[in-house]
């Protein structure tokens, strides 16, 4: 059985670093060939030093095999709203998806973040991945679509 | 009790008991949350088995 519980950055890198963050990169990240994956690890651990990381990991006997990670933060359109979190990436190995495994995934950071005391949270999905009936049975609204162009030389 | 097993043989199309894990019943995520719709159980609680998802009736 698959065990979901709140965890630092440092226990995510030391098992996620090379494994899962690649697997997770070559599935679902779009233009591959032309940004490579390049997690900027200190970046990660300075935001998890000041509290704005918030960590979900899945392990199955406590290998890893699935995360949620948001940013905590008082939002600057609404700073008397309290804390609100905007999801940066999730994951679950494709193994791994069953027995409502990526649901429980879901349902365990809306918990962990309302015991943060978080009063809203944004979450996205690929289009070439869409979770929208899961998420909208799961009680959340679809809100947004967001576009992406790359603009860079390459 | 049996409308829970029967439940969800009909949504699944396995034949199960209350030892069958719920991870072998074969259920994406959505259909594993609309099994639990199906039957009126939360979907915050923990299931290993069908067994205990059968307990939440009791």
């Amino acid at each position: 059985m698959i065990a979901f519980r709140e965890e630092s950055w440092s226990s995510l890198a030391k098992d996620a670093t090379g494994g899962l963050f690649r697997k997770h990169w070559e599935e679902l990240a779009l233009d591959r060939d032309k940004i490579e994956l390049s997690m900027d690890m200190e970046k990660y651990k300075q935001l998890s030093d000041s509290g704005v990381l918030h960590i979900v990991t899945a392990r199955r006997d406590g290998r890893l095999v699935g995360y949620f990670v948001t940013f905590l933060m008082i939002h600057p359109h609404y700073k008397d709203a309290g804390l609100m979190a905007l999801t940066d990436f999730y994951y679950l190995l494709p193994e791994e998806r069953r027995g409502g495994a990526g649901a429980k995934l879901v349902i365990a950071m809306e918990t962990s973040l309302k015991e943060r005391g978080v009063v809203k949270a944004y979450l996205s999905c690929k289009l070439h991945e869409d979770h929208t009936p899961l998420f909208t049975l799961l009680g959340w609204k679809p809100t947004d679509i967001t576009f992406t162009k790359h603009l860079g030389p390459k | 009790m049996r409308d829970v097993l029967a439940i969800i043989e009909r949504e699944t199309g396995y034949a199960v008991t209350g030892e069958t894990r719920v991870e072998d019943l074969g259920l994406d995520s959505l259909e594993y949350l609309q099994l639990l719709i199906e039957l009126d159980t939360p979907a915050d609680g923990e299931y290993e088995t069908v067994s205990d998802l059968m307990k939440v009736h009791e």
